[in-house]
């Protein structure tokens, strides 16, 4: 009798200490705050955001190199949208007009211009299926009350709170399949990002990427933002659908 | 000996103006960082990785015929940052030295907007190549001809014409058949 409860009690510990390994720690704030974040961003009627990021990259020698972007993106709803990824002077965009999207990569003076669905949140959707698009910055406006778990996260952490670019922030840490990542959400009524840092956990080298967000929320687009005029000498080319070409 | 002389000048020239053919380096395809939280395709966890497949490598990455007794290590892209002062010591036939075999090029990664193809593949970097039809690069040589054919936009580099595609967000060129 005396054994059973031995072994019984054994088994509970070996539950405890696997579970504990396993579950990680996530704290219902932490989660929350994602998705407050989330819903706010999906309810802004228009934004416009700039972004310095360094993305690592892996040399075939194992050395870890980083590059610096700029990135801005401007939206207003339901149909207009502007994405411009800079780095060296070269550019590349993406213009969303509610009618037609185009993108546009002035190293090479190349642009595609295609019919666009009427909204927003469509237009991703099929940037995202038919043509394996991704636009930059779009993930953390989908975190939902669903994402938690659809992204794995198995650890959610509040660390601190402190003040960057004159934005008090709350930093958390979280850790979901093959990657750990730290977000700082600008406290008060507006939770936005204010730093974004992935690092990879599936790679010896542990290659990061970092985002500083700057917002304007209050500064108006015009439509002439989300129209794409050709610069002098550049040409339209076909976009293929993913999977098109072998 | 004169002739010669010429193709090396205009051929260093080549390699002086040419940004893309200067750099040693080669980013290791798949090794770069993440720049998403949550998996693509939003809502059902997509597990495939941002960078499906290590880019294939070819191994050594652009096999030349010729026997290199020269200082350069690589029969790639030149090593160094800009070619060594002095003339070339090998006795090339062409303008642009290296011969190369078509290799694959890498999968776009779905989040290569933040990816510097700008500056690194550079496959295929030398007009003088015959490349397959079908055969995908992320860049042309610098002294490819822009060409409007039927109304189609074709990138002409000696024998090899290349149609630019959008793949992705990135551009990448195709080789095909001369439209004339």
């Amino acid at each position: 009798m005396l054994g059973f409860y031995r072994i019984r009690g054994l088994l509970l510990g070996l539950l405890i200490v696997s579970g504990g390994a396993v579950g990680g720690e996530l704290e219902p704030r932490a989660v929350t705050a994602l998705e407050q974040m989330g819903s706010y961003l999906r309810g802004l009627q228009q934004l416009r955001l700039d972004t310095d990021s360094r993305t690592d990259q892996v040399l075939e020698n194992g050395q870890v190199i980083e590059f610096q972007h700029q990135t801005h993106l401007q939206a207003r709803r339901p149909d207009k949208l502007r994405v411009q990824v800079e780095r060296n002077g070269q550019r590349r965009s993406l213009f969303y007009n509610g009618q037609r999207f185009t993108l546009y990569d002035s190293r090479s003076g190349y642009f595609t211009e295609q019919a666009a669905p009427t909204d927003i949140a469509s237009l991703l959707a099929q940037l995202n299926e038919r043509y394996g698009i991704e636009l930059p910055l779009a993930d953390l406006f989908r975190w939902d009350a669903s994402t938690a778990k659809a992204a794995g996260l198995s650890d959610a952490l509040w660390i601190d709170s402190q003040t960057l670019d004159g934005q008090v922030c709350d930093h958390y840490a979280f850790r979901q399949p093959e990657i750990d990542w730290q977000l700082w959400i600008r406290q008060g009524s507006q939770p936005l990002p204010c730093r974004l840092v992935i690092s990879r956990r599936d790679s010896a080298e542990r290659p990061r990427h970092s985002v500083d967000y700057r917002w304007q929320l209050d500064a108006p687009s015009v439509d002439r933002d989300f129209e794409f005029t050709p610069p002098a000498g550049a040409r339209a080319i076909p976009l293929a659908p993913a999977g098109a070409l072998p | 000996m004169k002739p010669t002389a010429t193709l090396l000048t205009a051929s260093l020239l080549l390699s002086l103006l040419d940004p893309l053919a200067a750099q040693a380096w080669q980013i290791r395809g798949g090794g770069g960082a993440r720049t998403f939280v949550v998996p693509h395709g939003g809502g059902g966890f997509h597990p495939p990785p941002p960078h499906p497949m290590p880019a294939p490598r070819p191994i050594p990455p652009h096999p030349e015929p010729h026997p290199q007794p020269g200082p350069h290590p690589y029969p790639g892209p030149p090593p160094h940052p800009l070619p060594p002062p002095g003339p070339h010591p090998q006795p090339y036939p062409g303008p642009h030295p290296y011969p190369m075999p078509p290799p694959p090029p890498p999968p776009p990664p779905p989040d290569d907007w933040y990816h510097p193809w700008a500056t690194a593949a550079v496959i295929g970097a030398t007009t003088a190549t015959v490349l397959a039809i079908g055969t995908r690069v992320n860049s042309v040589p610098v002294d490819c001809v822009s060409v409007i054919a039927n109304g189609v936009a074709y990138q002409h580099c000696g024998p090899t014409w290349y149609q630019p595609h959008y793949v992705g967000s990135s551009v990448q060129y195709i080789v095909v058949a001369a439209p004339w």
